[in-house]
């Protein structure tokens, strides 16, 4: 038997000895092979799900291009289209192909590129860890869409679609080579796009491998390669990019609010922050006492005390807010976020009398901050008569509680997919919309209605902003959800990088360069 | 040098709850070398516990009056790893073959084990099959290569007896060699004593309760009862003395089966006085008040008010 | 020995069934609809009912219960494991892809438990009641305290950020097991080594080492030719417990280290309501617990003649 202690030594000693190979840092890096002009880089989850993924990767990576891209302000940007017009009051589109430009094997990106696209996506819908492709969505009642000419196309739909090029931004008009997709539309391998970087190596769950698209059409990329790990945990990717092993992260919830100090206080790191698309807000249940009641519900938005919030919680990244838009939207009007407690109690007395009221605040148990946000929101809303238990909920249990209306207040968040304010207002705001529907929020407004069925035949871009803004006082005025705050996307990089900025949604891969 | 084995006023006692108990009260004997001498007694007479005591093996947390000599060494742990004694010079033929014998070990490495642990290297195993033949076990080549679970319980206990043997020591301790064992195999233990016997080399102190192995092979017997040694003599069985050990005698099967009425006392009951004295049938006042003194027998020792 | 092996086998098939039927109708009971996850698996879009419907026919949700587990069992006889809900991808390739990495990480664990836990005990137990003994029993206190993440995250601390010995995360190559092994390993070294001193002191004060010391056997001997082998059959049915657990995987350690293991695939298919792969995972995790046991009771029984040829008188 002493052959087993001295086993046990062994490997003990074994383990020890490959210790202290890994003297360096880089030592995963060596594995994975990458040489001095590579830049490894971090996101919280795989960025390139593959084959069965409807975008096969996200846009961030830059492997594929859509037809329409967004500005900085939010407004529609030509990329694999240059221009376009609209004809019938928006059943009509056309489009112009950008010239001279190749898919990663070589291939001429035309209208028949385009056409095969557009096949694609009417085999049925395509899940997606990003935005699921789906047709109705993004092209709603799409009649036909046909190719006039080698660069030319044109999409013609049974309604009015003024907004179309809102729907069609980044996620809605993703160009793929045709002959990286088989006869289901899925992906026979890696994808092939248009973008300035390609996939070399796509390994699930771990890593992707870009390397830079020497024959891309426009401004060329700086650095050659890149490696985008997956590092789930918040905390690890922090310690990683201290240790030196990513030089960068990126994506959704990339650096958490509270290590950006901790970021700041390291010489060799930095910090960029840019507005988010992401808004936080709380559901109130409009189907039960007492928020079907306005003033209740106009009595919790004046109650809570947001610059506070925001300060306290999130350090000051986040933007307070009481609109049901996001401020990445062009047509985001500014209003003043107003904390009034003595008028939130006025109003809560007029609908509860003397007597207090239970209520039940369910929040997501996974997100650990928001145990933390909903104690603070429940102190400051004791004193409006409210009597707050905070329910900590699994994910899928709390979407069906909020289905059935089972609940007074929840937490949840929203995305803008682009800047188009139509969808974010219909789905919270309109009586089907979907969000209304899922919180049993029970909002309807007959001006609302007759507002979004004026905007969706309103060219005049005046008259669209007016109406939008109309929209967007209602929200803050009748509350049909409570909006708490916008994200800011923070990402944090090794100052050996230059031109690391985050944009609304990742970061400009092709601009970062090294510093010499 | 002389070996022998003295007791002197011993007494173990055993901390407990309740206070001190007495396993071994004021137990005074000389095992002569060169004989074999025999304890007896029913369970919990205490023999057990004399006999760890003579090997130096009670716990370290017993309460200890009085000495135990071998040669002229206390009988100790330390004392006999210090001076090599146990093994070349004492040996042990335990109790319970089957939970004496390391039962994940092959028997050839468990006898090698002791050999060794006293540099005997027997490379060629002649000293193993020596032993082993000596003790009946002819088939010793598969003996060797087997577990101690692959033997019957004779042929274990047979083992054993080869174990103590190999080193051939001066003394050897059997611990109740014929416990829980049948018939059969009580006849085989009674032969391999005989047989170490007759080489004459080795003096022996059998724990027993079996009657017939002490008459056949001892010398000497010694009889216990509630810890203390109340009889010892050469023809004990024949001509007993001591209340006691008549009344043992009575019980064998062959005598007529006719056990004492009542039980042995708690050792933790306080007597005043002989112990046997509540059953006994000559007992009188001053055997309810006085212990009894030492006393000469007819041939040997007694401690009886009225022998 | 082969027969044992073989209706153990057998036997044990009744029981995975089993175990995935509960899967099933767990999943059947939970609330929570799978279309609608994957229809909003980024969390920011909802879909609307129109969408729902149209997913729940796709996944064929529509279909009654008995008989999409009769589908399900049917792909399982041909060797298909089915495809998951949310990803699409198939099954069988992703956990041949996860559990070569849950399988390393778990051998690690169970090595350096395994050395560490059963050679302090081992000393524990012979310098019994001595202050490396009372030291080491409060170490074990605290061992056994210590929070999983805690430890991992003050682990990357010291050595990555700190120290940068080692990396933080990733799971390519042999140095990126070091530290979740240690996690994983951790509160198990100090229960072993309790477990291996008790049994090692149980085994000192038995018949068969008494003897053996009384006999002169050297300290060395008897600590590790004597009491040491017997000790170890216990703490090895301990050990296949503990070693069937970490191959389920361990969803905290995977996670912060990066290692895409079983733990995660299961604990994302828990969230996402993606019952297939629930119901594959129950049933891979159940059987490789049954080879494990398997495994394990074969090692006894070699290791213990006991077992193998019965007590006989």
């Amino acid at each position: 038997m002493k052959k087993i202690f001295l086993f046990a030594v062994l490997l003990l000693a074994l383990m020890l000895g490959g210790c202290a190979q890994g003297k360096k840092a880089n030592t995963v890096n060596e594995k994975i092979n990458i040489s001095q002009d590579t830049v490894v880089l971090a996101a919280p989850r795989h960025l390139a799900p593959g084959p069965k993924d409807g975008m096969y990767c996200s846009k961030i990576l830059d492997v594929w291009e859509p037809l329409i891209t967004h500005n900085d302000d939010g407004t529609p940007k030509p990329c694999l289209v240059e221009s376009w017009e609209m004809r019938d009051g928006g059943k009509e589109w056309t489009f112009n192909l950008r010239r001279n430009v190749y898919f990663h094997n070589g291939t001429h990106f035309t209208a028949d590129s385009v056409i095969a696209n557009f096949d694609r996506m009417k085999k049925g819908y395509k899940r997606s860890n990003f935005y699921g492709l789906n047709l109705n969505v993004y092209y709603p009642t799409l009649k036909k869409y046909e190719k006039l000419d080698d660069y030319t196309f044109r999409l013609t739909f049974a309604e009015p679609n003024i907004n179309q090029l809102y729907k069609m931004m980044d996620f809605g008009s993703p160009m793929f080579a045709p002959e990286c997709l088989d006869q289901d539309g899925h992906f026979n391998g890696i994808a092939i796009g248009t973008g300035p970087y390609i996939i070399k190596e796509n390994v699930l769950n771990k890593y992707v491998r870009l390397v830079k698209n020497e024959n891309y059409y426009g401004e060329k990329a700086h650095i050659k390669e890149y490696i985008i790990r997956s590092i789930p945990s918040a905390e690890v990717r922090y310690a990683a990019l201290k240790a030196g092993e990513i030089w960068g992260v990126l994506d959704i919830n990339a650096m958490p609010p509270f290590l950006a100090p901790e970021v700041l206080k390291d010489p060799n790191l930095d910090l960029h922050v840019n507005k988010s698309t992401m808004t936080r807000f709380l559901n109130l249940n409009g189907k039960r006492f007492p928020f079907n009641d306005i003033r209740m519900r106009q009595a919790v938005s004046y109650a809570i005390d947001r610059n506070n919030l925001v300060n306290g919680l999130y350090l000051g990244y986040a933007y307070p807010t009481q609109n049901v838009l996001n401020y990445t939207s062009p047509y985001f009007k500014e209003f003043p976020v107003v904390y009034d407690l003595a008028k939130a109690k006025e109003l809560s007395k007029q609908v509860l009398g003397e007597k207090r009221c239970d209520i039940t605040y369910i929040i997501n148990g996974a997100d650990p901050l928001q145990k933390g946000e909903a104690e603070l929101i429940a102190y400051w809303l004791k004193d409006i008569g409210l009597d707050v238990t905070i329910k900590s909920m699994e994910y899928g249990t709390m979407s069906a509680a909020m289905r059935k209306g089972e609940y007074n207040i929840a937490r949840t968040q929203q995305g803008l997919p682009n800047g188009d304010p139509y969808s974010i207002i219909y789905t919270f705001m309109m009586p089907d919309g979907a969000r209304n529907i899922s919180a049993s929020a029970g909002y309807k407004s007959d001006e609302v209605v007759r507002l979004m069925e004026e905007v969706k035949h309103t060219v005049d871009e005046n008259r669209r902003h007016e109406i939008y803004n109309r929209l967007q006082e209602i929200s803050i005025q009748e509350v049909p959800m409570c909006p708490l705050y916008n994200d800011k996307t923070l990402v944090a990089y090794n100052k050996k990088l230059k031109n690391y900025k985050a944009l609304i949604y990742g970061v400009k891969l092709e601009e970062i360069e090294l510093v010499k | 040098m002389v070996k022998n084995i003295v007791v002197k006023n011993l007494s173990v006692g055993f901390p407990t709850k309740q206070g001190v108990v007495q396993a071994v009260d004021d137990v005074s004997v000389v095992f002569q070398e060169g004989k074999f001498t025999a304890i007896i007694g029913e369970s919990g007479c205490g023999k057990s516990v004399l006999g760890q005591a003579l090997m130096g093996m009670l716990p370290n947390y017993v309460v200890l009056q009085g000495s135990v000599l071998y040669g002229n060494l206390k009988a100790s742990a330390e004392v006999f790893l210090q001076n090599k004694i146990y093994g070349r010079e004492l040996g042990i033929v335990p109790q319970n073959p089957s939970a004496s014998l390391n039962p994940t070990r092959k028997l050839k490495k468990q006898f090698d084990d002791l050999l060794e642990a006293h540099g005997v290297f027997d490379k060629d195993d002649s000293i193993k099959k020596h032993w082993l033949h000596f003790f009946a076990l002819d088939d010793a080549d598969r003996v060797l290569v087997s577990y101690p679970d692959e033997l019957s319980g004779g042929m274990q206990q047979r083992f054993l007896c080869a174990l103590a043997m190999s080193l051939e020591p001066k003394w050897i301790l059997a611990d109740e060699p014929t416990k829980g064992l049948d018939e059969e195999t009580c006849s085989i233990v009674l032969e391999n004593l005989l047989k170490i016997k007759e080489l004459g080399s080795v003096s022996m102190v059998i724990i027993t309760h079996d009657v017939k192995l002490a008459r056949n092979v001892c010398d000497k017997t010694c009889v216990m009862y509630a810890g203390q040694m109340v009889e010892q003599g050469t023809d004990v069985f024949n001509t007993p003395v001591h209340p006691y050990t008549k009344s043992y005698m009575q019980a064998l099967p062959e005598n007529g089966f006719k056990p004492l009425w009542g039980r042995a006392p708690n050792l933790s009951d306080a007597l005043q006085g002989c112990k046997f004295a509540p059953r006994c049938m000559f007992a009188s006042e001053i055997c309810r008040q006085a212990v009894p003194e030492t006393k000469i027998s007819p041939h040997g020792e007694v401690r009886c008010h009225h022998a | 020995m082969l027969r044992y092996a073989g209706k153990k086998i057998l036997s044990a098939i009744p029981v995975l069934l089993g175990i995935s039927m509960l899967a099933f109708v767990l999943g059947l009971l939970s609330p929570g609809d799978p279309a609608e996850f994957v229809l909003s698996q980024n969390g920011l879009t909802t879909p609307t009912e129109a969408e729902l419907v149209a997913m729940r026919e796709e996944l064929g949700l529509n279909v009654p219960a008995y008989i999409r587990y009769w589908n399900w069992f049917l792909g399982l006889v041909q060797g298909n494991l089915g495809e998951s809900y949310v990803t699409g991808r198939n099954i069988g390739s992703e956990i041949m892809l996860r559990l070569p990495l849950t399988l390393t990480l778990a051998i690690f664990s169970l090595v350096l438990t395994v050395c560490i836990g059963l050679t302090t005990g081992v000393v524990c137990a012979e310098k019994e009641g001595s202050k490396v003994d009372g030291f080491v029993k409060s170490l074990t206190n605290i061992m056994l305290s210590v929070p999983g993440f805690w430890l991992a995250l003050v682990l990357i601390l010291v050595f990555c950020e700190k120290l940068r010995v080692l990396p933080t995360s990733g799971s390519d190559g042999f140095v990126n097991f070091i530290l979740p092994s240690i996690v994983l390993s951790f509160a198990t070294m100090g229960t072993i080594c309790r477990f291996m001193r008790g049994a090692m002191l149980e085994e000192f004060s038995k018949q068969y080492y008494l003897v053996a010391k009384v006999r002169g056997l050297a300290k060395s001997k008897l600590l590790f030719a004597y009491a040491l082998p017997n000790a170890l059959i216990p703490v090895i049915a301990l050990l296949g417990n503990y070693f069937a657990g970490v191959l389920g995987g361990s969803a905290i350690v995977e996670s912060i280290f990066a290692i895409p293991g079983m733990g995660s695939m299961a604990l994302e298919a828990i969230r996402m309501r993606d019952y297939p792969v629930l119901q594959a995972y129950v049933l891979v995790s159940g059987w490789i617990l049954v080879l494990v046991t398997l495994g394990v009771d074969l090692l006894i029984a070699y290791l213990n003649p006991k077992i193998r040829f019965g007590e006989r008188l």
